[in-house]
């Protein structure tokens, strides 16, 4: 949740700590592998920090840096990690920062330019965020990463070495070495007696430090910082790395959380030792020490960290199948085009096997997640769009190994790239999060959402056919052999959207009581079956021609992108959890050029007719 | 196309083609999809109730002064030409199965949706643990009550009250000022002829909100012949705990707005609500409330879930809900009837059969 706080003492705090010697010999992918609990499910550490890095950055890299390498700063060394350049701001200069080339800037430049901006969050947070402006909820999105990252920053923070020196009275009742590392959790020991000596100093000398005197200033100000430190970390909670009950199900617990939680155990207390001789490792760059650490706790923690679905989802993360796919897809059609255009040093294959390797790798990417999340393979709308864009590519693979026209070929290099340029708009808030309680059926995931997605890659598929046909048509190509196959598609649309549709009515009678309510979801799947019936009606009757039904069977493609993502830009009904928003420009954009695409290429078709 | 049958004049013929024609769908749909789209984005301000009623379930539609053909009107001329289709010029041939098997999946659904529209009810029952109920409480109508020494005595439907309605069948004049389907309060100036929360509030009307069930509705009234300290005016609103009363020859009367109840055949009693989160989240993974179903001397338990309701009698009792309150957690129960509610799983059966029986005698058609 966005809360109002002042952030800048934060600021301020952040810079008590140290700086490590150096980090550059660690290595990072075992630290990867650590288990950690996160939005409902226990994820590898890598996962967090790709998360993370992505939504402050937009991006799961820095320039020489991992997403790995960038959480064990942000943890390990946070006097350096708030200067780095991390937070993405598209429109700098609304929080008063300079125009940069990469428009990334420091959480040491953040900070402040929120802090000037409090009085108008304050007011944004008394509003629905439905009203908030692009530039208000950007402002918001930054006041929320600020908000987590400084929760980052702070998750060790009581086992890094200070950078504030113990008053020498101190030093010498507590018989500590005042020239040695000093960490919170050292000073948490002495608490009471800290406690006790302001308390006298208050007592005795009043409330107010200019009437101290320099060892009683001393003497003050360490416990200012100290409390300050405490109540900054306390309420950490986000980064959830130590098991209650170290068994399946049970809720984790952050370093801080920890000792308050009631669950501390002998095992628990002996894992957070080894992150804390991780983060003492870090701190003096020491990477022996730091394997040393690493491996221990993996070891420890292997009842997680060796689960067959957190191994897969670590090459999951590496592997980024669906942009290799997305790449593959491209080349299929670049190979393609360039074979027709003449060039002799593509093999003829390799267009096919490209579009093959692609839709092996999208379909072990998305087997990939259905492994991951036990569960199946659609239960959000970028999951939606992938699976969509696989079945297209499936399907087409299919038609092309029995055809051997290039029709296939075509239908699937475009949709699939169409379909992942378009997935990777929503990937930013793809975190392979666990569902609503509404959604937490796997039967009705099983069913409903892949009959109705499956139905989506039809109508996709036949749309492209037709645009083909329309496009032929229109250039004087022999495309009658597309007749057939843009036929039986159709009916192969309508059956899946329209059971789809039905078992979205009944699940929604098993669940709200009512088979038909008007949502816009259900509205938005009605729609779909009833222009695939309108196409048929009118073809029966005479009424749409070849080439007006093929336009209107081009026209899928906009009426499924309505019902597909327009009716969620509305943010009304029952189907809230697919809400979204900042897309309608785009899909505008789209439904508007397909008709004139459709109409252009309806035009010039009826052009060519008229000669014939 | 089928032979006429014996009787069956020419005249009557060519009227049952012409309205069997596929010529009827194709004009048709493009309307209701257009009603589809006006009615979905309509929602975006008011709200899937207002929206629903105004383009589905209604017969016309308003465009400025214009009437157009609404949800109703449309679903009838697809549904009548259909039945005539089927009735009288089905071709019944083997290779039409799956044509003539989905439209009477779909005049099943038409059905279903005629007889859902009639009969359908929809409430809801608020339930604390240890707490029982014999009734539920509409979603959408709103009734004023009197009550006389504890009993109901008048049950007014709001919807039916009008500004300057005197209501009769009370010993004293009951008089409607003003009402408000939502309402908000106002300080208002202090006059000694207004009464209990009348003397420091008005209600003016708010802008009704997107859902109606947040509707808060209210009533202005006056009350005349019951003595110069109890005359005067009063208010009362939704979800207010005040309710005015007046003493009249020794009997008490007490006024309250709420929603509608209704009486269920047997009583429900919350013995345990439960809700889970994903773990570390406050992303809800189940909500669950443990029931006793009592009916007469029969008594059994049972745990309605997300997706798994409670059927018993014509009603489904399904988990849609819950609210935290300062006197703890409440389970939030739909309670459905609605006798059209098996046409829509006939219905998709055979939609569903006919649709891959069409498909299949294409795909064996091509082949052959």
């Amino acid at each position: 949740m966005i809360r109002c706080a002042s952030l800048l003492p934060l600021l301020l705090l952040l810079c008590l700590w140290t700086a490590p010697a150096h980090a550059q010999d660690i290595k990072y992918d075992s630290f990867a592998r650590l288990p950690v609990q996160h939005q409902g499910r226990v994820k590898p550490l890598d996962s967090f920090a790709r998360q993370h890095l992505s939504a402050f950055a937009g991006r799961d890299s820095l320039p020489g840096m991992n997403a790995d390498a960038w959480l064990a700063e942000t943890l390990f060394d946070p006097a350096q990690a708030l200067q780095r350049p991390l937070f993405r701001i598209l429109h700098p200069h609304l929080l008063g920062l300079p125009e940069r080339e990469q428009r990334r800037y420091s959480y040491a430049e953040l900070l402040p330019a929120l802090q000037a901006k409090q009085d108008v969050i304050g007011q944004l947070l008394d509003k629905d965020p439905k009203t908030w402006t692009e530039d208000q909820a950007e402002l918001m999105r930054l006041q929320e990463s600020a908000l987590i990252y400084g929760q980052m920053l702070r998750s060790f923070s009581f086992v890094l070495p200070l950078n504030i020196s113990v008053p020498g009275t101190l030093a010498k009742d507590w018989k500590i070495d005042p020239e040695k590392p000093f960490t919170l959790q050292d000073a948490r020991k002495f608490l009471p007696d800290l406690e006790k000596k302001i308390a006298a100093l208050v007592r005795n000398r009043g409330e107010y430090p200019a009437a101290y005197n320099d060892a009683e200033k001393d003497l003050a100000y360490f416990g200012f910082q100290i409390r300050a430190l405490e109540q900054f970390g306390g309420d950490n909670v986000l980064l959830r790395l130590i098991p209650g009950a170290w068994d399946e199900g049970g809720a984790w617990y952050s370093p801080w959380a920890l000792g308050d939680s009631g669950q501390s155990s002998a095992k628990g207390e002996a894992y957070l030792s080894l992150w804390r001789d991780m983060a003492q490792a870090y701190v003096k760059g020491d990477s022996a020490a730091w394997d040393k650490a690493v491996d221990e706790a993996l070891a420890q923690a292997g009842g997680f960290s060796n689960q067959p679905s957190l191994r897969t989802e670590i090459i999951y993360n590496a592997a980024h199948p669906f942009t290799l796919s997305l790449a593959l897809y491209l080349a299929a059609f670049l190979f393609h085009v360039l074979r027709q255009a003449g060039t002799r040093f593509i093999p003829a294959r390799a267009a096919l096997c490209c579009l093959i390797l692609g839709a092996a790798i999208h379909f072990a990417g998305i087997a990939a997640r259905v492994f991951i999340l036990s569960r199946p393979p659609v239960g959000t709308l970028y999951e939606s769009v992938i699976f969509v864009a696989c079945a297209c590519v499936i399907a087409c693979v299919f038609l092309e190994i029995r055809r051997r026209d290039s029709l296939g070929l075509i239908a699937g290099a475009l949709s699939g790239i169409l379909l992942l340029f378009t997935a990777q708009g929503f990937a930013e808030d793809d975190t392979l999060k666990m569902l609503v309680a509404v959604l937490n059926t796997n039967f009705w995931l099983a069913t409903h959402v892949l009959c109705i997605t499956l139905g989506y890659a039809w109508c996709i598929l036949v749309s492209i056919l037709a645009h083909i046909w329309l496009a032929g048509h229109a250039l004087d190509k022999k495309v009658e052999n597309l007749l057939l196959p843009v036929k039986i598609i159709t009916i192969v649309a309508l059956l899946f959207t329209a059971l789809g549709t039905m078992l979205g009515g009944i699940w929604a009678d098993q669940s709200w009581g009512r088979f038909w309510g008007w949502d816009p979801k259900e509205n938005g799947a009605l729609l779909i079956v009833l222009w695939i019936l309108w196409m048929l009606h009118g073809q029966y009757s005479g009424h749409l021609n070849r080439r007006r039904g093929m336009m209107a069977v081009a026209a899928l493609s906009p009426i499924v992108a309505i019902a597909w993502f327009g009716v969620n830009l509305l943010n009304v009904g029952l189907h809230s959890y697919g809400f979204i928003t900042g897309v309608a420009a785009s899909l505008g954009a789209f439904v508007t050029a397909e008709i004139f695409l459709i109409g252009g290429m309806g035009y010039f078709a009826a052009k060519k007719d008229r000669v014939a | 196309m089928t032979a006429p049958s014996p009787g069956q004049s020419p005249n009557w013929q060519s009227w049952t083609r012409q309205i069997a024609s596929p010529a009827v769908p194709f004009y048709a749909l493009p309307w209701l999809m257009l009603l589809l789209v006006l009615g979905t984005y309509a929602q975006k301000d008011l709200g899937l109730y207002t929206a629903q009623k105004m383009f589905f379930s209604a017969w016309v539609f308003f465009l400025g002064p214009i009437p157009l053909p609404a949800g109703y009107s449309i679903l009838a001329v697809i549904s009548a030409s259909l039945l005539v289709k089927f009735l009288f010029h089905s071709p019944w041939r083997r290779d039409k199965a799956g044509i003539i098997i989905s439209h009477l999946g779909v005049l099943v659904l038409m059905i279903g949706g005629l007889l859902t529209g009639l009969t359908q009810q929809e409430g809801y029952i608020l339930l604390g643990e240890g707490q029982r109920a014999k009734a539920q409480s509409d979603y959408h109508q709103r009734v004023v009550t009197v009550s006389k020494d504890g009993r109901d005595f008048l049950s007014l439907p709001f919807e039916n009250l009008h500004t300057g309605e005197k209501i009769g069948g009370l010993p004293f004049t009951f008089s409607i000022t003003d009402t408000c389907s939502n309402c908000r309060p106002v300080s208002a100036p202090t006059d000694e002829r207004r009464h209990g929360l009348a003397e420091q509030m008005k209600l003016i009307a708010a802008p009704p909100e997107k859902e109606n069930e947040a509707n808060l509705s209210g009533i202005t009234f006056t009350v005349s012949g019951t003595g110069e300290t109890q005359d005067g005016t009063y208010v009362i609103m939704e979800e207010v705990p005040h309710a005015p009363t007046i003493t009249h020859d020794k009997n008490i009367y007490r006024f309250s707005i709420g929603r509608a109840q209704r009486e269920l055949p047997f009583t429900v009693e919350l013995k345990n609500f439960r809700r889970e989160f994903h773990p570390g989240t406050d992303t809800p993974r189940s909500f669950e409330s443990d029931i006793v179903v009592h009916d007469g001397d029969i008594a059994w338990p049972y745990t309605i879930r997300m997706n798994e309701p409670l059927r018993y009698k014509g009603y489904t009792l399904y988990q849609s809900s819950f609210s935290v309150r300062p006197d703890g957690e409440y389970s939030i129960l739909s309670v459905v009837t609605n006798s059209g509610r098996v046409f829509p799983y006939l219905a998709s059966a055979l939609i569903f059969a006919g649709l891959l029986v069409h498909l299949l005698l294409r795909l064996g058609a091509r082949k052959s």
